[in-house]
């Protein structure tokens, strides 16, 4: 599960983890859930006319054996509450159910409800996964900002609230998928700057403490790093004309880069993944690509 | 980097005669920096301004001076020259203050408040932050402390998750889910309706029958606000869509918030409301006027001549610089064609990173175009 807040890269870094699995031959099913356009673009797949998926094929016969592939899924809190409450013998009223505001009601009555059950669709998938099953690994590209942390302890607080029947025993579950590290993951995101550094060590600190899922390794995404640039503004090797504005300006970006990362490393206790910077203001499949190989490089 | 000034007027026209700065824009683009420096200017232009910011990032609140505030009280920004209030939204004390205010009596304020029912609507429902954000800036904007307000909005893909907050919250409070969960009996006694029984029953088991007898107990309690309720909430709709209300949509120059931004100046359209103004934040600054065409032809050449040169070093860098400037014009131009009638405003990316009344005000001040 990759989590960040807006702007931090959160769907780049999405792409790029998923590119880098099907590189080494795994099938990998991506799950958005917002809908984000554009997902299908970052894997070179013509943009479908909307922006939902229903397993879409955007990727296929990539890594050993040419069996790496990548499919992409949307999932929706408000229709994940609808299936519910249609499977719990509502169905012919569901649509009435909607109309009418009930399922508000039922979202504002045991709050984190509609977030539960996207985790039990997430949880039915990670279930299929295997050698055998329709796809190895599931990457979910988090809730929007912020709302990672109340997204992924919906199902303990759930389990707290509701006494008994269905709907706990399936807050259990999750929340046990949740906490093992062999299940699964949350791979935090942050770009190399003062805020949202500050912000992810915290976010981090209670991932672990307060609703104890284990952690991937942390992105740091967007890190400029012009090691040659620096060194010739250090020296004064620059002049006062345009070509020193702009290299101290980037030497000054660097810097700050630089700092972030170290800042960040030391608040984690380990040194995060860095994807570089990539001049240009929307990334591309193979700006994806070459970013995929650069994060397995890390990674092994 | 001089804001581009149009036929429609600048951002220093633009302030002088709003009353009601709404910022708003995806998530990640500087929306509550961009807010606060809107408002330093219009300060520092003799407004008495206030900025509602929705939750800032540590350092920025610290820089307002609201960090830590609880409630909804406004505090003064110490600014060189201006009168500024900031304040953060408490959507839940606000919500709280609606309540108290259409309620009887204090026995029916207590029981909505401490319905849990109600705590989660407050907390929690979708587009109540919205609803509260706009309900705290028309109490804002009655008070005559204050000529100008400008918001920040929550983060949202949705340009009408906020212009159509009041409406939404009204049709959920509304009498159609109650109604439809509670009929009249005869003799005015209020049961609960039999064709609804089995939904009830089946949702009590799913939620729980005690989280449903909340939901229960909340719309009765609710009963006899909605009317002042509505009409509050018809006063708020007014507001944001009067003339004194100026939209202005954030955005960042990457691709993807282009694409959102665009969205929500069209989404505005819709609801006939215009988009003010554009801002665009964090573009690569242009150091002299260097095309990428020349640069590259200058990089061959060197890297013939002299490799190990600082020469090719700071070419390389200015030709990595141009490439970014270069792709962000090219990605904001359908942004601005296609808000061809907003004041437009760029503003550069800084080195490091903004988190004092200073840097805000430097912004400001580009956002304004005189430096």
């Amino acid at each position: 599960m990759v989590a960040g807040k807006g702007g931090v890269g959160k769907t780049t870094v999405t792409a790029v983890l998923a590119t880098a699995a099907a590189d080494v031959g795994l099938r990998v099913l991506v799950v958005t859930l917002d809908g984000r356009p554009g997902l299908a673009a970052l894997f070179g797949a013509n943009a479908s006319a909307g922006s939902t998926y229903d397993g879409d094929i955007v990727a296929s016969g990539r890594g050993p054996g040419k069996r790496g592939s990548i499919h992409l899924r949307t999932l929706s809190a408000g229709e994940a509450l609808q299936d519910y409450l249609a499977t719990q013998g509502l169905a012919r009223l569901a649509k009435r159910l909607v109309n009418t505001g009930v399922v508000d009601v039922v979202a504002s009555a045991a709050p984190g409800i509609d977030d539960l059950l996207v985790l039990g669709k997430i949880k039915h998938l990670v279930g299929l996964a295997g050698p055998d099953g329709p796809h190895d690994l599931v990457i979910a590209d988090g809730p929007a900002a912020g709302h990672a942390i109340s997204f992924l302890r919906s199902p303990s607080a759930m389990a707290t609230t509701v006494r008994g029947g269905p709907l706990r025993s399936q807050a259990i579950e999750i929340d046990g998928m949740l906490r093992d590290p062999a299940r699964s993951r949350v791979m935090l995101v942050a770009l190399p700057e003062t805020t949202p550094v500050n912000e992810l060590s915290e976010t981090a600190a209670t991932m672990t403490s307060e609703v104890g899922v284990a952690l991937a390794p942390v992105v740091v995404n967007g890190v400029d790093r012009a090691g040659d640039v620096e060194a010739l503004v250090a020296a004064g090797r620059v002049m006062d004309d345009d070509f020193g504005a702009a290299a101290r300006f980037r030497a000054t970006r660097c810097a700050v880069h630089s700092r972030e990362v170290e800042r960040l490393n030391s608040l984690l206790g380990n040194s995060p993944i860095e994807l570089p910077h990539v001049p240009t203001a929307g990334l591309t499949a193979r700006d994806v690509e070459r970013l995929a190989r650069i994060l397995t490089e890390q990674v092994s | 980097m001089k804001s581009k000034r149009r036929s429609h007027g600048s951002f220093a026209d633009l302030v002088d005669s709003a009353k009601v700065v709404v910022c708003c824009g995806s998530g990640g683009v500087g929306k509550t920096t961009t807010a606060a420096a809107v408002a330093i200017e219009a300060a520092q232009r003799g407004r008495r301004v206030c900025v509602i910011t929705i939750d800032p990032a540590r350092r920025l609140a610290d820089a307002l001076g609201i960090a830590g505030e609880l409630g909804n009280d406004t505090t003064r920004v110490v600014l060189p020259e201006g009168e500024m209030w900031a304040t953060m939204l408490d959507a839940r004390t606000t919500f709280d203050g609606v309540i108290r205010r259409h309620a009887r009596d204090e026995k029916q304020v207590d029981r909505i408040l401490g319905n849990q029912f109600y705590v989660n609507v407050a907390s929690r429902l979708s587009g109540s932050q919205e609803y509260m954000a706009a309900e705290r800036l028309f109490e804002l904007h009655n008070d005559d402390r204050f000529d100008l307000i400008v918001v920040d909005t929550p983060p949202s893909r949705e340009a009408l998750d906020f212009l159509e907050a009041p409406q939404k919250l009204m049709n959920f409070l509304d009498h159609r889910v109650y109604r439809w969960l509670i009929a009249p009996a005869r003799g005015g006694l209020k049961v609960l309706n039999i064709a609804a029984q089995p939904i009830l029953r089946t949702i009590g088991r799913v939620i729980g029958a005690d989280v449903l007898a909340d939901a229960i107990d909340f719309f009765q309690a609710f009963e006899g606000i909605e009317e002042g309720f509505r009409a509050r909430a018809e006063e708020v709709q007014t507001l944001l869509r009067s003339p004194e209300t100026r939209y202005v949509v954030v955005a960042s120059p990457r691709h993807d918030t282009v694409n959102e931004a665009m969205y929500f100046v069209s989404q505005l359209g819709r609801t006939g409301m215009d988009t003010s103004a554009v801002i665009v934040n964090r573009l690569q600054p242009r150091f002299g006027k260097h095309s990428a065409t020349k640069l590259r032809g200058a990089i061959k050449r060197l890297e013939a001549e002299s490799p190990d040169s600082d020469e090719l070093v700071l070419h390389r860098n200015m030709a990595d610089l141009v490439a970014v400037a270069d792709a962000e014009d090219k990605s904001i131009e359908p942004l601005l064609t296609f808000a061809e009638s907003a004041i437009v405003a760029r503003v550069a990316l800084r080195a490091d990173d903004v988190h004092d009344l200073t840097s805000i005000g430097s912004i400001g001040r580009e956002i304004f175009g005189d430096r």
